[in-house]
């Protein structure tokens, strides 16, 4: 019995250790480590799992917003990369985590803009998860919901002058089997207005 | 009294003389409304022409008068220099004095919103620290809208511009754990040790508490302050606030406040008013494990971001 209960609270405090390390992990997610599966609800209100929006070959998370205009200099380039990619089997999933920007305009910005699903993160309980920060920040997920890559789409916000295609660059890599030379590249953006939690 | 009375009487006489004078001018005026509607109406249609003209030919001239500052104020623009990555790794070394860097864009709302406190703070702590500003512009914008929004918010400090084909190198020069989120604040001890720093807006509240911690004790501060004779201080003052990266809640957390700031306690009464649920730590264990100076009571304690990384603690002695 003594060795039940002992094994018990081991397990116990294993636990703990581990729930205490998520919560705490200010990195977020890491590239090569699964992301589970989420809910959220998308513009028209209909609740969606990322399972259920993902392509055979994995998906492209895209954190958007309506009024960036980081953002507003990527839409076109992403919504060229979404048409591209979805004929790869890699479906982009926007989300946005903005609580300053509303239901109604994240909807009305996403039918004028985008024909990929816009997710909205209501209590920015995705973007914390995932540990993303800035508008527009890519998570690539590979067909197992492995990260593979993470940051900026390209090196630049004017789009007049990209010399790398970070996304793209792994992409490309990991569909043709090759090791993701560059899996992560931070590039600066709006921070994404959190909802006060206290 | 008498005087009193005097005057109610004046008074009435009065009321009687401007009745009969308000009756006849309405009575005048009905008559004169009647008989004479049409000419008045002309004559009013005249004085709003001409009060309308004269009111756009007020905003002509307005708009005239308005441009000629307007010229003065381009020749008067703030300088921004453009930057590289090699640039801004000399310009993170503090000059002697604490560095206070913000980088913003004219693009950035928040960025906006939070710069007229910037420029208050330079300008309060004008001889003690140093604070520059560091724009993410496009490079057409250098002469363009950067310095035109400096001029607005009369911003002094001197002003950058970072152009950079890795942008990700810079902000990993700048600080590890920031993503490139604008705004950014950081605040540098005379050493070059990052004391502060805040993706998204700062609160100027803390970061007026961050200089004045600094100014004070002429380095970075650690998360639990100066050292036992300065809280000593403070704590017989009754004015001690504490900063912790640690979640008061757990036990950890609150021993190592206490034990690395070197004090040694009778015990702590801990009475936390605004965290529900950690209020984990009994007196009795703290009064095991220190010594015999005083005894505190944590009266307020406040999350100052979510989730808790920095919790404000006002302590006061018994």
């Amino acid at each position: 019995m003594k060795k039940l209960s002992f094994l018990a609270a081991a397990i116990f405090a294993f636990a703990a250790f581990v729930s205490f390390n998520n919560v705490s992990a200010k990195d977020g997610l890491a590239v090569g480590a699964t992301m589970e599966d989420f809910k959220l609800v998308d513009a028209s209100g209909a609740t969606k799992s990322f399972n259920e929006l993902k392509g055979k070959s994995g998906a492209v998370l895209v954190f958007l917003s309506v009024q960036c205009p980081v953002v507003k200099g990527y839409d076109e380039r992403i919504v060229k990369l979404a048409a591209e990619y979805e004929a790869k089997g890699i479906n982009v999933i926007g989300i946005n985590s903005n609580a300053t920007e509303s239901a109604d305009k994240v909807k009305t910005h996403a039918a004028e803009t985008y024909k990929f699903p816009v997710l909205i993160d209501k209590g920015n309980v995705i973007a914390d998860k995932l540990g993303a920060n800035v508008t527009p920040e890519i998570y690539y997920l590979n067909e197992k919901n492995v990260l593979v890559y993470h940051g900026a789409i390209d090196n630049d916000r004017s789009g007049e002058n990209v010399t790398i295609n970070f996304l793209r660059d792994a992409v490309e890599s990991n569909l043709s089997g090759k090791t993701v030379a560059k899996t992560s590249a931070n590039a600066f953006g709006c921070s994404i207005k959190r909802a006060a939690k206290n | 009294m008498t005087i009193s009375t005097s005057h109610q009487e004046k008074d009435s006489t009065t009321k009687q003389h401007e009745m009969t004078r308000n009756k006849n001018l309405f009575v005048n005026f009905r008559f004169i409304s009647w008989l004479n509607f049409f000419r008045f109406s002309a004559i009013l249609a005249c004085a709003i022409f001409l009060c309308v003209g004269n009111t756009t030919a007020q905003t002509k001239k307005s708009r005239v008068k308005k441009s000629a500052p307007k010229k003065q104020a381009v020749l008067n623009l703030p300088k921004v220099t453009q930057i590289d990555a090699e640039a801004l790794k000399k310009l993170l070394k503090p000059n002697g004095k604490p560095l206070l860097i913000n980088f913003w864009a004219t693009w950035c709302e928040p960025c906006r919103e939070e710069f007229p406190d910037l420029v208050k703070i330079g300008a309060d702590y004008q001889d003690k620290i140093d604070l520059i500003t560091i724009s993410l512009d496009e490079l057409s914008e250098i002469n363009g809208d950067v310095p035109k929004f400096l001029a607005e918010v009369k911003s002094n400090s001197p002003a950058y511009l970072l152009k950079t084909t890795d942008e990700g190198e810079a902000i990993g020069l700048v600080a590890k754990d920031w993503q490139g989120g604008l705004p950014f604040t950081i605040l540098f001890n005379a050493d070059g040790e990052t004391v502060y720093s805040k993706q998204g807006k700062f609160k100027t509240e803390f970061l007026r508490q961050q200089i004045e911690d600094l100014i004070q004790n002429g380095k970075k501060l650690n998360a639990f302050g100066r050292g036992r004779n300065d809280a000593v201080k403070d704590i017989t003052e009754g004015k001690l606030i504490l900063k912790t990266n640690e979640y008061l809640g757990r036990r950890r957390g609150l021993l190592m406040l206490v034990e690395e700031r070197g004090i040694k306690f009778d015990y702590v009464c801990v009475d936390f008013e605004y965290i529900e649920g950690y209020n984990s730590i009994s007196e009795k264990e703290i009064a095991q494990k220190f010594g015999d100076d005083f005894l505190l009571k944590i009266t307020k304690a406040k999350f100052l971001n979510y989730p808790p990384q920095v919790i404000e603690l006002t302590l006061t002695p018994k």
